[in-house]
């Protein structure tokens, strides 16, 4: 399936949010990995954000993270808390970053929600699978994670 | 000195704490959403307030003007993700007196903060 002109801007807009929130916290760039069209929700990793967003984008954005990159990432800002509460605000607040940041590309007609975040066993049923979406795979530190934005117009 | 930080992540409340020095702030007081700012402002009078943006129950920006009734002096620096200009102008326009991008650093934060207090 290929992916439309708006959806290729607008992925570059998140790996180029993804890079830089990567690099001011952990220090390295990420290994960006080729992004794939979803039309079922894929596995979830350990912890993953969700942002909701709406007006002229509707639907939200998710981050999935495995725990030890979380882990990794709670050193590098000088937290000693590590356990799964850490861990799952962590990954929310990151979320809530890299889809706020976008707001430089997309303006104020995206209007974003505080996060939420979840293990990998549990999704929020206000939350409704998107019929599409783009997933974003990025290695970190030897570790696989992803981007997904479910936005529809 | 009193600080409050304003911000919905613990993890975030936290990394503000540790950046913005204890030998600065005698008192460093935290709140997770606007509403409960502006109780944190008139209980405790901090000198300087970190704000996040987007929060549940009361947003930055209508926490900033509630705050900034109660003393218009008061030293706000808006610490948040929300990168388009139009927010940023907003908070300003607003009272705060100055906007940091997040993700921010230790330095960043650090930085901004004794901007605000040389001011």
């Amino acid at each position: 399936m290929s992916i439309s002109f708006e959806t290729e801007q607008e992925l570059a807009v998140f790996i180029g949010t993804v890079g830089r929130y990567f690099q001011t916290v952990g220090g390295v760039l990420p290994d960006f990995l080729a992004p794939t069209l979803e039309t079922v929700l894929p596995a979830r990793l350990d912890c993953t954000g969700y942002m909701p967003v709406s007006g002229r984008l509707e639907g939200w954005i998710a981050l999935s993270l495995p725990s030890s990159l979380l882990r990794t990432l709670l050193d590098r800002l000088g937290e000693d808390r590590h356990d799964e509460a850490a861990q799952l605000d962590l990954v929310a607040e990151i979320t809530s970053t890299l889809t706020s940041n976008a707001r430089a590309h997309f303006g104020e007609h995206l209007r974003v929600a505080p996060p939420l975040a979840s293990s990998a066993s549990e999704f929020p049923d206000e939350l409704p699978a998107p019929p599409l979406s783009f997933r974003l795979p990025f290695q970190l530190q030897g570790a696989d994670a992803y981007l997904l934005v479910a936005l529809q117009r | 000195m009193k600080l409050l930080i304003v911000d919905d992540s613990l993890i975030m409340r936290r990394a503000i704490e540790r950046s913005a020095g204890r030998s600065r702030f005698s008192e460093i007081h935290t709140a997770t959403n606007g509403l409960l700012a502006v109780e944190m402002f008139a209980r405790h009078r901090p000198d300087v307030v970190t704000m996040d943006i987007t929060m549940p129950d009361m947003d930055g920006l209508s926490a900033i003007d509630l705050i900034l009734k109660q003393n218009p002096a008061a030293n706000i620096l808006v610490v948040s993700a929300l990168a388009d200009k139009g927010t940023a102008i907003e908070a300003v326009k607003r009272g705060a007196l100055g906007f940091l991008l997040k993700p921010v650093t230790a330095e960043s934060v650090h930085n901004a903060i004794e901007n605000i207090l040389s001011d």
